[in-house]
Protein backbone atom coordinates (compact mmCIF):
# COMPACT_ATOMS: atom_id res chain seq x y z
CA UNK A 1 0.00 0.00 0.00
CA UNK A 2 1.71 3.04 -0.85
CA UNK A 3 1.01 6.70 -3.11
CA UNK A 4 -0.69 5.72 -6.71
CA UNK A 5 0.76 4.33 -8.97
CA UNK A 6 3.98 3.27 -7.01
CA UNK A 7 3.13 -0.64 -6.96
CA UNK A 8 4.74 -0.94 -10.52
CA UNK A 9 7.81 -0.63 -8.58
CA UNK A 10 7.46 -2.65 -5.56
CA UNK A 11 9.89 -6.15 -5.21
CA UNK A 12 6.37 -8.20 -6.10
CA UNK A 13 5.39 -5.34 -9.01
CA UNK A 14 8.39 -5.11 -10.78
CA UNK A 15 8.70 -6.21 -14.53
CA UNK A 16 12.29 -7.50 -15.78
CA UNK A 17 11.79 -6.21 -19.62
CA UNK A 18 13.12 -7.92 -22.66
CA UNK A 19 16.49 -5.82 -23.23
CA UNK A 20 17.06 -5.15 -26.99
CA UNK A 21 20.26 -6.07 -27.78
CA UNK A 22 21.29 -2.91 -29.34
CA UNK A 23 20.19 -0.55 -26.96
CA UNK A 24 22.56 -2.73 -24.82
CA UNK A 25 25.41 -0.62 -26.01
CA UNK A 26 23.73 2.39 -24.25
CA UNK A 27 25.12 1.98 -20.74
CA UNK A 28 24.67 4.56 -17.96
CA UNK A 29 28.61 4.74 -18.16
CA UNK A 30 27.68 6.19 -22.01
CA UNK A 31 24.62 8.26 -21.27
CA UNK A 32 25.76 10.45 -18.41
CA UNK A 33 29.35 8.86 -17.42
CA UNK A 34 31.26 12.66 -16.33
CA UNK A 35 28.42 14.68 -17.20
CA UNK A 36 27.74 17.37 -14.92
CA UNK A 37 24.54 18.95 -16.31
CA UNK A 38 26.38 21.75 -17.84
CA UNK A 39 25.20 24.22 -20.69
CA UNK A 40 21.69 22.61 -19.89
CA UNK A 41 18.56 24.69 -18.78
CA UNK A 42 15.88 23.17 -16.24
CA UNK A 43 12.59 25.13 -15.59
CA UNK A 44 11.22 24.25 -12.11
CA UNK A 45 7.64 24.78 -12.33
CA UNK A 46 6.66 24.72 -8.74
CA UNK A 47 5.73 27.07 -5.72
CA UNK A 48 9.22 29.36 -6.75
CA UNK A 49 12.92 28.66 -5.42
CA UNK A 50 14.54 29.66 -2.82
CA UNK A 51 17.72 30.86 -4.60
CA UNK A 52 20.13 31.19 -1.75
CA UNK A 53 19.65 28.19 -0.44
CA UNK A 54 23.37 26.44 0.05
CA UNK A 55 21.72 23.35 -1.45
CA UNK A 56 21.26 25.02 -4.86
CA UNK A 57 25.33 26.19 -5.56
CA UNK A 58 24.34 29.23 -6.61
CA UNK A 59 22.32 27.45 -9.69
CA UNK A 60 19.36 29.37 -9.92
CA UNK A 61 20.19 31.84 -13.48
CA UNK A 62 16.46 33.41 -13.27
CA UNK A 63 12.58 32.66 -14.08
CA UNK A 64 9.51 34.56 -13.26
CA UNK A 65 6.49 34.51 -11.37
CA UNK A 66 2.63 34.36 -12.51
CA UNK A 67 0.83 36.30 -10.35
CA UNK A 68 -2.99 37.38 -10.92
CA UNK A 69 -3.74 41.24 -11.68
CA UNK A 70 -7.03 42.59 -11.94
CA UNK A 71 -8.61 38.59 -12.87
CA UNK A 72 -5.32 38.72 -15.59
CA UNK A 73 -2.82 36.21 -15.60
CA UNK A 74 0.32 38.39 -16.12
CA UNK A 75 4.21 37.29 -15.42
CA UNK A 76 6.20 39.09 -13.15
CA UNK A 77 10.33 38.84 -13.79
CA UNK A 78 11.17 40.38 -10.47
CA UNK A 79 12.55 38.24 -7.79
CA UNK A 80 10.79 35.86 -6.17
CA UNK A 81 11.33 33.63 -3.17
CA UNK A 82 9.40 30.23 -2.47
CA UNK A 83 6.12 30.45 -0.31
CA UNK A 84 5.77 26.48 0.41
CA UNK A 85 9.64 24.67 0.01
CA UNK A 86 8.62 22.41 -2.61
CA UNK A 87 9.92 23.93 -5.49
CA UNK A 88 13.26 24.42 -3.09
CA UNK A 89 12.89 21.21 -2.85
CA UNK A 90 12.48 19.64 -6.06
CA UNK A 91 15.01 22.33 -7.53
CA UNK A 92 17.81 20.88 -4.69
CA UNK A 93 17.16 16.99 -5.66
CA UNK A 94 17.81 18.41 -9.68
CA UNK A 95 21.23 20.08 -8.39
CA UNK A 96 22.08 17.31 -6.79
CA UNK A 97 22.33 15.11 -9.17
CA UNK A 98 23.03 17.58 -12.09
CA UNK A 99 25.32 20.28 -10.37
CA UNK A 100 26.52 22.18 -12.87
CA UNK A 101 22.42 22.42 -14.53
CA UNK A 102 21.27 26.09 -14.95
CA UNK A 103 18.23 26.23 -12.65
CA UNK A 104 14.98 28.29 -13.67
CA UNK A 105 12.07 29.13 -11.29
CA UNK A 106 8.99 29.82 -12.63
CA UNK A 107 6.39 30.21 -9.78
CA UNK A 108 3.22 28.88 -10.43
CA UNK A 109 1.78 28.39 -7.07
CA UNK A 110 1.60 31.27 -4.11
CA UNK A 111 -0.69 32.16 -1.88
CA UNK A 112 -3.40 34.56 -4.34
CA UNK A 113 -3.05 31.79 -7.22
CA UNK A 114 -4.22 28.63 -5.01
CA UNK A 115 -2.88 26.39 -7.97
CA UNK A 116 -5.11 27.61 -10.82
CA UNK A 117 -4.91 26.03 -13.74
CA UNK A 118 -4.39 29.16 -16.15
CA UNK A 119 -1.63 30.16 -13.96
CA UNK A 120 0.08 26.06 -14.50
CA UNK A 121 -0.46 26.76 -18.33
CA UNK A 122 0.94 30.21 -18.07
CA UNK A 123 4.24 29.23 -16.64
CA UNK A 124 4.44 25.96 -18.67
CA UNK A 125 4.32 28.48 -21.59
CA UNK A 126 7.08 30.92 -20.74
CA UNK A 127 9.40 28.18 -19.97
CA UNK A 128 8.87 26.47 -23.53
CA UNK A 129 9.32 30.10 -25.20
CA UNK A 130 12.28 30.46 -22.91
CA UNK A 131 14.17 28.09 -24.31
CA UNK A 132 14.23 25.54 -21.21
CA UNK A 133 15.74 21.96 -22.40
CA UNK A 134 13.85 20.81 -19.13
CA UNK A 135 10.98 21.70 -17.28
CA UNK A 136 10.32 19.56 -13.81
CA UNK A 137 6.30 19.50 -13.59
CA UNK A 138 5.97 17.78 -9.90
CA UNK A 139 2.27 19.39 -9.90
CA UNK A 140 -0.95 18.84 -12.52
CA UNK A 141 -4.08 19.62 -12.31
CA UNK A 142 -6.78 17.09 -12.33
CA UNK A 143 -9.63 19.82 -14.08
CA UNK A 144 -10.78 18.32 -17.24
CA UNK A 145 -11.34 22.30 -18.88
CA UNK A 146 -7.28 22.26 -18.49
CA UNK A 147 -7.01 18.91 -20.78
CA UNK A 148 -6.98 20.97 -23.69
CA UNK A 149 -4.68 23.49 -23.68
CA UNK A 150 -2.15 21.30 -21.47
CA UNK A 151 -2.41 19.08 -23.91
CA UNK A 152 -1.29 21.58 -26.89
CA UNK A 153 1.39 22.89 -24.71
CA UNK A 154 2.92 19.75 -23.84
CA UNK A 155 2.78 18.90 -27.96
CA UNK A 156 4.39 22.23 -28.70
CA UNK A 157 7.35 20.77 -26.13
CA UNK A 158 8.18 17.70 -27.64
CA UNK A 159 8.32 19.26 -30.59
CA UNK A 160 10.89 21.63 -29.88
CA UNK A 161 12.80 19.18 -28.13
CA UNK A 162 11.97 20.55 -24.46
CA UNK A 163 11.47 17.44 -22.05
CA UNK A 164 8.39 17.73 -19.44
CA UNK A 165 9.34 15.22 -16.90
CA UNK A 166 6.03 15.12 -14.38
CA UNK A 167 5.55 13.13 -11.34
CA UNK A 168 2.41 10.97 -11.66
CA UNK A 169 -0.40 12.05 -9.48
CA UNK A 170 -0.23 10.78 -5.76
CA UNK A 171 -4.15 9.71 -6.18
CA UNK A 172 -4.97 7.06 -8.27
CA UNK A 173 -6.91 9.51 -10.91
CA UNK A 174 -5.60 11.35 -13.82
CA UNK A 175 -3.78 14.34 -13.55
CA UNK A 176 -2.39 16.71 -16.75
CA UNK A 177 -0.15 16.28 -17.98
CA UNK A 178 1.40 13.55 -16.18
CA UNK A 179 -0.70 11.22 -18.27
CA UNK A 180 0.04 12.41 -21.94
CA UNK A 181 2.22 10.73 -24.46
CA UNK A 182 4.61 12.88 -24.87
CA UNK A 183 5.81 13.52 -20.82
CA UNK A 184 7.98 11.25 -19.36
CA UNK A 185 5.86 10.54 -16.03
CA UNK A 186 7.63 9.70 -12.94
CA UNK A 187 6.27 7.86 -9.70
CA UNK A 188 7.98 7.00 -6.24
CA UNK A 189 9.91 3.69 -5.20
CA UNK A 190 11.74 3.32 -2.03
CA UNK A 191 15.43 2.96 -2.93
CA UNK A 192 17.45 5.60 -2.06
CA UNK A 193 20.19 5.85 -4.51
CA UNK A 194 19.27 8.62 -6.55
CA UNK A 195 20.45 7.02 -9.76
CA UNK A 196 18.76 4.17 -9.46
CA UNK A 197 15.34 4.05 -11.37
CA UNK A 198 12.97 2.09 -12.85
CA UNK A 199 11.16 1.59 -16.21
CA UNK A 200 7.56 0.65 -16.06
CA UNK A 201 6.65 -0.94 -19.34
CA UNK A 202 2.87 -0.16 -18.30
CA UNK A 203 2.13 2.85 -19.28
CA UNK A 204 1.00 6.60 -18.27
CA UNK A 205 3.94 5.92 -15.72
CA UNK A 206 7.04 5.82 -16.95
CA UNK A 207 9.39 5.14 -14.64
CA UNK A 208 10.11 5.10 -10.61
CA UNK A 209 12.53 7.04 -8.98
CA UNK A 210 13.52 7.69 -5.21
CA UNK A 211 10.39 9.63 -2.84
CA UNK A 212 9.87 7.87 0.05
CA UNK A 213 11.32 9.39 3.02
CA UNK A 214 14.15 11.06 1.46
CA UNK A 215 16.01 14.33 2.63
CA UNK A 216 15.39 17.56 0.74
CA UNK A 217 16.16 21.44 1.12
CA UNK A 218 13.17 23.32 2.16
CA UNK A 219 12.51 27.22 2.53
CA UNK A 220 14.67 28.75 5.20
CA UNK A 221 17.54 27.10 4.58
CA UNK A 222 16.43 24.23 6.09
CA UNK A 223 16.14 20.64 5.36
CA UNK A 224 12.83 17.95 5.60
CA UNK A 225 12.31 14.28 4.99
CA UNK A 226 9.72 13.94 3.23
CA UNK A 227 7.57 11.17 0.66
CA UNK A 228 5.61 11.43 -2.27
CA UNK A 229 5.77 11.27 -6.20
CA UNK A 230 6.83 14.97 -6.28
CA UNK A 231 10.03 14.05 -5.40
CA UNK A 232 10.51 11.10 -7.93
CA UNK A 233 10.12 13.30 -10.51
CA UNK A 234 13.36 15.74 -10.36
CA UNK A 235 15.56 12.59 -9.91
CA UNK A 236 15.02 12.03 -13.30
CA UNK A 237 15.05 15.81 -14.62
CA UNK A 238 18.84 15.80 -12.91
CA UNK A 239 19.58 12.19 -14.93
CA UNK A 240 18.10 13.85 -18.03
CA UNK A 241 19.82 17.01 -17.64
CA UNK A 242 23.47 15.01 -17.68
CA UNK A 243 22.31 13.29 -20.59
CA UNK A 244 21.31 16.24 -22.67
CA UNK A 245 24.67 17.96 -21.04
CA UNK A 246 26.73 15.02 -22.90
CA UNK A 247 24.37 14.79 -26.07
CA UNK A 248 22.91 18.24 -26.75
CA UNK A 249 19.93 18.04 -29.47
CA UNK A 250 18.00 14.37 -28.42
CA UNK A 251 15.16 14.34 -29.01
CA UNK A 252 12.02 13.85 -26.09
CA UNK A 253 11.44 9.84 -27.86
CA UNK A 254 15.95 9.54 -27.90
CA UNK A 255 15.44 10.19 -23.80
CA UNK A 256 13.11 8.52 -23.08
CA UNK A 257 15.00 5.25 -24.71
CA UNK A 258 18.46 6.02 -23.42
CA UNK A 259 16.43 6.05 -19.99
CA UNK A 260 14.83 2.69 -20.82
CA UNK A 261 18.22 0.97 -21.65
CA UNK A 262 19.56 2.84 -18.57
CA UNK A 263 16.84 1.83 -16.40
CA UNK A 264 17.90 -0.84 -13.11
CA UNK A 265 14.85 -3.22 -14.03
CA UNK A 266 16.30 -3.44 -17.70
CA UNK A 267 19.57 -4.17 -17.14
CA UNK A 268 19.57 -5.92 -14.02
CA UNK A 269 16.53 -8.35 -14.40
CA UNK A 270 16.95 -8.68 -10.64
CA UNK A 271 15.66 -6.42 -7.31
CA UNK A 272 18.80 -4.34 -6.22
CA UNK A 273 21.00 -5.73 -3.21
CA UNK A 274 20.13 -3.91 -0.30
CA UNK A 275 22.92 -2.70 1.51
CA UNK A 276 23.83 -0.84 4.55
CA UNK A 277 22.67 3.07 4.08
CA UNK A 278 20.37 2.52 0.76
CA UNK A 279 21.15 -0.22 -2.39
CA UNK A 280 24.55 -0.79 -4.42
CA UNK A 281 23.23 0.60 -8.03
CA UNK A 282 25.20 0.40 -11.30
CA UNK A 283 25.95 3.71 -12.18
CA UNK B 1 20.61 -42.21 28.24
CA UNK B 2 19.70 -43.83 25.32
CA UNK B 3 21.52 -43.51 22.37
CA UNK B 4 19.18 -41.99 20.60
CA UNK B 5 19.20 -38.86 23.42
CA UNK B 6 22.59 -39.29 22.69
CA UNK B 7 22.29 -38.42 19.03
CA UNK B 8 20.39 -35.55 19.94
CA UNK B 9 23.23 -33.87 21.74
CA UNK B 10 25.62 -34.00 19.04
CA UNK B 11 26.95 -30.27 17.75
CA UNK B 12 25.36 -31.22 14.37
CA UNK B 13 22.04 -32.50 16.02
CA UNK B 14 21.96 -29.30 17.93
CA UNK B 15 23.22 -27.09 15.18
CA UNK B 16 20.41 -28.79 12.79
CA UNK B 17 17.95 -28.02 15.83
CA UNK B 18 18.81 -24.81 16.45
CA UNK B 19 18.13 -23.43 12.67
CA UNK B 20 14.80 -25.21 12.72
CA UNK B 21 13.89 -23.44 15.50
CA UNK B 22 15.29 -20.26 13.75
CA UNK B 23 13.08 -20.79 11.03
CA UNK B 24 10.33 -21.81 12.88
CA UNK B 25 10.67 -18.56 14.81
CA UNK B 26 10.66 -16.44 11.72
CA UNK B 27 7.88 -18.23 10.17
CA UNK B 28 5.77 -17.39 13.59
CA UNK B 29 7.01 -13.78 13.19
CA UNK B 30 6.01 -13.54 9.60
CA UNK B 31 2.79 -15.10 10.20
CA UNK B 32 2.05 -12.72 13.26
CA UNK B 33 3.46 -9.56 11.29
CA UNK B 34 0.88 -10.94 8.21
CA UNK B 35 -2.24 -11.53 10.55
CA UNK B 36 -1.38 -7.69 12.24
CA UNK B 37 -1.91 -6.24 9.17
CA UNK B 38 -4.74 -8.21 8.46
CA UNK B 39 -6.59 -6.60 11.38
CA UNK B 40 -5.17 -3.63 11.23
CA UNK B 41 -6.84 -3.03 7.04
CA UNK B 42 -10.15 -4.85 9.06
CA UNK B 43 -10.37 -2.96 11.89
CA UNK B 44 -9.99 -0.12 9.58
CA UNK B 45 -12.61 -1.04 7.14
CA UNK B 46 -14.62 -1.48 9.99
CA UNK B 47 -13.97 2.03 11.51
CA UNK B 48 -14.67 3.46 8.03
CA UNK B 49 -18.09 1.87 7.65
CA UNK B 50 -19.26 2.89 10.84
CA UNK B 51 -17.57 6.93 10.31
CA UNK B 52 -19.38 6.93 6.79
CA UNK B 53 -22.85 5.24 8.61
CA UNK B 54 -22.74 8.04 11.04
CA UNK B 55 -21.50 10.94 8.69
CA UNK B 56 -24.97 9.63 6.30
CA UNK B 57 -26.88 9.97 9.43
CA UNK B 58 -25.66 13.82 9.93
CA UNK B 59 -26.08 14.43 6.78
CA UNK B 60 -29.86 14.18 7.43
CA UNK B 61 -31.24 17.45 8.15
CA UNK B 62 -30.08 18.73 10.82
CA UNK B 63 -28.06 22.28 10.81
CA UNK B 64 -24.55 24.17 11.73
CA UNK B 65 -24.31 21.34 15.16
CA UNK B 66 -24.37 18.11 12.69
CA UNK B 67 -21.83 19.81 10.68
CA UNK B 68 -19.18 20.69 13.36
CA UNK B 69 -19.82 17.20 14.97
CA UNK B 70 -19.12 15.28 11.54
CA UNK B 71 -16.06 17.40 10.69
CA UNK B 72 -15.00 16.57 14.30
CA UNK B 73 -15.68 13.00 14.07
CA UNK B 74 -13.63 12.56 10.54
CA UNK B 75 -10.92 14.35 12.41
CA UNK B 76 -10.59 11.89 15.33
CA UNK B 77 -11.58 8.58 13.00
CA UNK B 78 -8.62 9.94 10.69
CA UNK B 79 -5.96 10.15 13.86
CA UNK B 80 -7.54 6.92 15.33
CA UNK B 81 -7.17 4.63 12.69
CA UNK B 82 -3.25 6.09 11.87
CA UNK B 83 -2.70 6.03 15.43
CA UNK B 84 -1.91 9.99 15.69
CA UNK B 85 -0.88 12.08 18.73
CA UNK B 86 -3.01 15.05 17.14
CA UNK B 87 -4.64 16.20 13.77
CA UNK B 88 -6.55 18.69 12.36
CA UNK B 89 -8.73 20.17 9.92
CA UNK B 90 -8.78 22.99 7.61
CA UNK B 91 -11.46 24.23 5.27
CA UNK B 92 -10.51 26.66 2.46
CA UNK B 93 -12.59 29.80 2.01
CA UNK B 94 -12.17 30.65 -1.65
CA UNK B 95 -12.80 33.99 -1.62
CA UNK B 96 -9.95 35.50 1.05
CA UNK B 97 -7.63 32.34 -0.35
CA UNK B 98 -7.81 31.19 3.18
CA UNK B 99 -7.28 28.22 5.37
CA UNK B 100 -9.88 27.86 8.40
CA UNK B 101 -9.14 25.95 11.24
CA UNK B 102 -12.14 23.89 11.93
CA UNK B 103 -11.36 21.06 13.84
CA UNK B 104 -7.99 20.11 16.06
CA UNK B 105 -7.60 17.21 18.36
CA UNK B 106 -5.25 15.97 20.24
CA UNK B 107 -3.72 16.75 24.62
CA UNK B 108 -3.27 20.57 23.75
CA UNK B 109 -5.58 21.52 20.83
CA UNK B 110 -6.42 25.18 20.51
CA UNK B 111 -9.89 26.30 21.96
CA UNK B 112 -10.45 28.86 20.05
CA UNK B 113 -12.03 27.81 16.57
CA UNK B 114 -12.01 29.02 12.82
CA UNK B 115 -9.10 31.11 13.16
CA UNK B 116 -7.31 31.44 9.19
CA UNK B 117 -4.38 30.96 8.23
CA UNK B 118 -3.12 32.35 4.16
CA UNK B 119 -3.09 29.80 1.03
CA UNK B 120 0.21 29.88 0.94
CA UNK B 121 1.73 29.18 4.36
CA UNK B 122 3.97 26.23 3.97
CA UNK B 123 2.78 22.53 3.59
CA UNK B 124 -0.97 23.03 3.98
CA UNK B 125 -0.56 25.56 1.70
CA UNK B 126 1.33 23.70 -1.04
CA UNK B 127 -1.30 20.36 -0.21
CA UNK B 128 -4.48 22.82 -0.30
CA UNK B 129 -3.07 24.31 -3.75
CA UNK B 130 -2.44 21.13 -5.62
CA UNK B 131 -4.28 18.75 -4.20
CA UNK B 132 -1.27 16.56 -3.67
CA UNK B 133 -0.69 14.74 -0.22
CA UNK B 134 2.77 15.38 1.37
CA UNK B 135 4.40 13.22 4.23
CA UNK B 136 7.33 15.08 6.03
CA UNK B 137 8.84 13.26 8.94
CA UNK B 138 11.00 16.40 10.65
CA UNK B 139 8.62 19.49 10.71
CA UNK B 140 10.35 21.85 12.94
CA UNK B 141 13.14 22.76 10.38
CA UNK B 142 10.19 25.02 8.75
CA UNK B 143 9.69 27.56 11.50
CA UNK B 144 7.02 29.69 9.68
CA UNK B 145 5.17 26.05 9.24
CA UNK B 146 5.56 24.90 12.56
CA UNK B 147 4.42 28.06 14.26
CA UNK B 148 0.86 27.86 11.96
CA UNK B 149 0.97 24.05 13.58
CA UNK B 150 1.62 24.86 17.11
CA UNK B 151 -1.40 27.52 17.03
CA UNK B 152 -3.85 24.49 16.19
CA UNK B 153 -2.85 21.55 18.47
CA UNK B 154 -0.11 23.46 20.84
CA UNK B 155 2.98 21.95 20.03
CA UNK B 156 5.25 21.56 17.28
CA UNK B 157 4.98 18.14 15.52
CA UNK B 158 8.28 16.13 14.52
CA UNK B 159 6.08 14.20 11.63
CA UNK B 160 3.61 15.89 9.41
CA UNK B 161 1.04 13.89 6.81
CA UNK B 162 -1.29 16.55 5.01
CA UNK B 163 -3.95 14.72 2.65
CA UNK B 164 -6.30 17.13 0.70
CA UNK B 165 -9.85 16.86 0.95
CA UNK B 166 -11.62 16.22 -2.68
CA UNK B 167 -14.54 16.90 -3.38
CA UNK B 168 -14.75 16.43 -7.48
CA UNK B 169 -12.26 18.64 -9.07
CA UNK B 170 -12.52 20.93 -6.23
CA UNK B 171 -10.15 21.27 -3.01
CA UNK B 172 -12.07 21.71 0.10
CA UNK B 173 -9.41 21.56 2.39
CA UNK B 174 -6.97 19.37 4.42
CA UNK B 175 -6.98 16.76 7.16
CA UNK B 176 -3.30 16.65 9.19
CA UNK B 177 -2.01 14.12 11.30
CA UNK B 178 0.56 14.36 13.74
CA UNK B 179 3.43 12.15 15.15
CA UNK B 180 2.59 8.21 15.06
CA UNK B 181 2.26 6.24 18.53
CA UNK B 182 5.19 4.72 18.06
CA UNK B 183 7.37 7.90 17.10
CA UNK B 184 7.97 6.29 12.95
CA UNK B 185 7.64 8.49 10.46
CA UNK B 186 4.57 8.19 8.49
CA UNK B 187 4.49 5.85 5.63
CA UNK B 188 3.78 5.56 1.71
CA UNK B 189 1.10 3.54 2.91
CA UNK B 190 -0.40 5.93 5.50
CA UNK B 191 -0.94 8.12 2.84
CA UNK B 192 -2.79 5.96 0.45
CA UNK B 193 -4.86 4.93 3.32
CA UNK B 194 -5.89 8.40 4.67
CA UNK B 195 -6.05 9.69 0.86
CA UNK B 196 -9.38 6.89 0.82
CA UNK B 197 -10.63 8.18 3.91
CA UNK B 198 -10.15 11.60 3.07
CA UNK B 199 -12.03 11.60 -0.34
CA UNK B 200 -15.40 9.62 1.42
CA UNK B 201 -15.35 12.39 4.46
CA UNK B 202 -14.50 15.45 1.78
CA UNK B 203 -18.31 13.93 -0.23
CA UNK B 204 -19.57 13.79 3.08
CA UNK B 205 -18.91 17.38 3.86
CA UNK B 206 -19.76 18.35 0.77
CA UNK B 207 -23.25 16.81 1.64
CA UNK B 208 -23.49 18.71 5.45
CA UNK B 209 -22.79 21.95 4.03
CA UNK B 210 -25.30 21.88 1.25
CA UNK B 211 -27.40 21.19 3.51
CA UNK B 212 -26.94 24.10 6.08
CA UNK B 213 -26.55 26.29 3.62
CA UNK B 214 -29.64 25.51 1.73
CA UNK B 215 -31.21 25.23 5.75
CA UNK B 216 -30.04 28.89 6.79
CA UNK B 217 -31.68 29.88 2.99
CA UNK B 218 -34.86 28.60 3.48
CA UNK B 219 -35.12 29.81 7.12
CA UNK B 220 -33.98 33.27 5.83
CA UNK B 221 -36.85 33.00 2.67
CA UNK B 222 -39.45 31.89 5.49
CA UNK B 223 -38.67 34.84 7.95
CA UNK B 224 -38.71 36.77 4.63
CA UNK B 225 -42.59 35.88 4.45
CA UNK B 226 -44.11 36.96 7.58
CA UNK B 227 -46.79 39.90 6.89
CA UNK B 228 -45.71 42.81 5.61
CA UNK B 229 -43.62 41.18 2.82
CA UNK B 230 -43.58 40.11 -0.60
CA UNK B 231 -42.71 36.82 -1.78
CA UNK B 232 -40.18 37.98 -4.64
CA UNK B 233 -38.76 40.54 -1.99
CA UNK B 234 -38.73 37.70 0.44
CA UNK B 235 -36.35 35.39 -1.92
CA UNK B 236 -34.11 38.29 -3.12
CA UNK B 237 -33.46 39.40 0.74
CA UNK B 238 -32.34 35.74 1.27
CA UNK B 239 -29.66 35.69 -1.54
CA UNK B 240 -28.76 38.61 -0.87
CA UNK B 241 -27.79 37.59 2.60
CA UNK B 242 -26.11 34.52 1.16
CA UNK B 243 -25.03 35.70 -1.96
CA UNK B 244 -21.23 35.54 -1.28
CA UNK B 245 -21.20 31.90 -0.12
CA UNK B 246 -23.69 30.63 -2.99
CA UNK B 247 -22.29 32.62 -5.82
CA UNK B 248 -18.76 30.77 -4.56
CA UNK B 249 -20.48 27.23 -4.09
CA UNK B 250 -22.44 27.18 -7.38
CA UNK B 251 -19.04 28.24 -9.25
CA UNK B 252 -17.59 24.68 -7.53
CA UNK B 253 -20.19 22.46 -7.52
CA UNK B 254 -22.74 21.06 -9.93
CA UNK B 255 -24.59 19.80 -7.05
CA UNK B 256 -25.09 23.71 -6.05
CA UNK B 257 -26.31 24.66 -9.56
CA UNK B 258 -29.09 21.74 -10.15
CA UNK B 259 -30.59 22.69 -6.48
CA UNK B 260 -30.47 26.19 -7.33
CA UNK B 261 -32.03 25.16 -10.90
CA UNK B 262 -34.93 22.98 -8.77
CA UNK B 263 -35.58 26.03 -6.38
CA UNK B 264 -35.39 28.23 -9.49
CA UNK B 265 -37.87 25.92 -11.27
CA UNK B 266 -40.07 25.63 -8.46
CA UNK B 267 -40.09 29.01 -7.91
CA UNK B 268 -41.30 29.43 -11.53
CA UNK B 269 -44.21 26.93 -11.51
CA UNK B 270 -45.90 28.56 -7.95
CA UNK B 271 -46.13 31.60 -9.95
CA UNK B 272 -48.76 30.31 -11.99
CA UNK B 273 -51.59 29.94 -9.21
CA UNK B 274 -53.10 27.27 -7.24
CA UNK B 275 -53.56 24.76 -9.74
CA UNK B 276 -49.63 24.47 -10.99
CA UNK B 277 -48.42 24.97 -7.72
CA UNK B 278 -50.46 21.31 -6.80
CA UNK B 279 -49.08 19.52 -9.93
CA UNK B 280 -46.13 20.50 -8.85
CA UNK B 281 -45.98 19.28 -5.77
CA UNK B 282 -47.87 16.35 -6.82
CA UNK B 283 -44.88 15.71 -9.27
CA UNK B 284 -42.41 16.14 -6.83
CA UNK B 285 -43.69 14.36 -4.24
CA UNK B 286 -44.21 11.01 -6.37
CA UNK B 287 -40.22 12.09 -7.56
CA UNK B 288 -38.88 12.11 -4.09
CA UNK B 289 -41.09 8.72 -3.15
CA UNK B 290 -39.04 6.70 -5.93
CA UNK B 291 -35.79 8.35 -4.97
CA UNK B 292 -36.44 7.45 -1.86
CA UNK B 293 -37.33 3.69 -2.54
CA UNK B 294 -34.48 3.12 -4.74
CA UNK B 295 -31.76 4.87 -2.00
CA UNK B 296 -33.01 1.87 0.35
CA UNK B 297 -32.97 -1.05 -2.42
CA UNK B 298 -28.98 0.41 -2.53
CA UNK B 299 -28.62 1.34 1.39
CA UNK B 300 -26.02 -1.83 1.06
CA UNK B 301 -24.08 -0.24 -1.41
CA UNK B 302 -24.38 3.33 -1.29
CA UNK B 303 -22.09 5.64 -1.60
CA UNK B 304 -19.07 3.50 -0.44
CA UNK B 305 -17.99 2.13 -3.81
Amino acid sequence: MRPAWTAAFTPEGLAFPTPIPVLDEITPDWAWGGSTGRGVRVAVVDSGIEADHPALGGMVRGGVAVVERGGQVVYDDGPHGDDFGHGTACAGIIHSIAPEAELYSVKVLGPTLSGTGSAFAAGLRWAIEHQMHILNLSLGTTKREFYATLHELADTAYFKNTILVTAANNFPQPSFPSVYASVISVACHDQKDPFLFYYNPAPPVDFGAPGIDIQVPWRGGGYISTTGNSFAAPHISGIVALILSKHPGLTPFQVKTILRATAWNVRNHQLPRQVEGGVAAER
Amino acid sequence: MTEDAADALTPEALTARLRQAEATILAQAREIAELRDQLADATFAEELRQALVRMGAAGQLTAPVAHNELLDLIVRTAAHVLGAQAASLFLIDHETNELVFEVALGESAAEARRFRVPLGEGIAGWVAATGQPVAVSDASQDPRFAAAIARSIGYIPRSVLCIPLRSGEAIIGVVELFDKANGQPFTAADMELLGQFASQAAVAIEQSRIVRDLTQLFSAVLQGLLPGGSEEEALRRALETHAAAFTERTVQSEWYRETLQITHLVSEISRHGPEARHLCQQILASVAAYVRSQASQNAAGGWLR
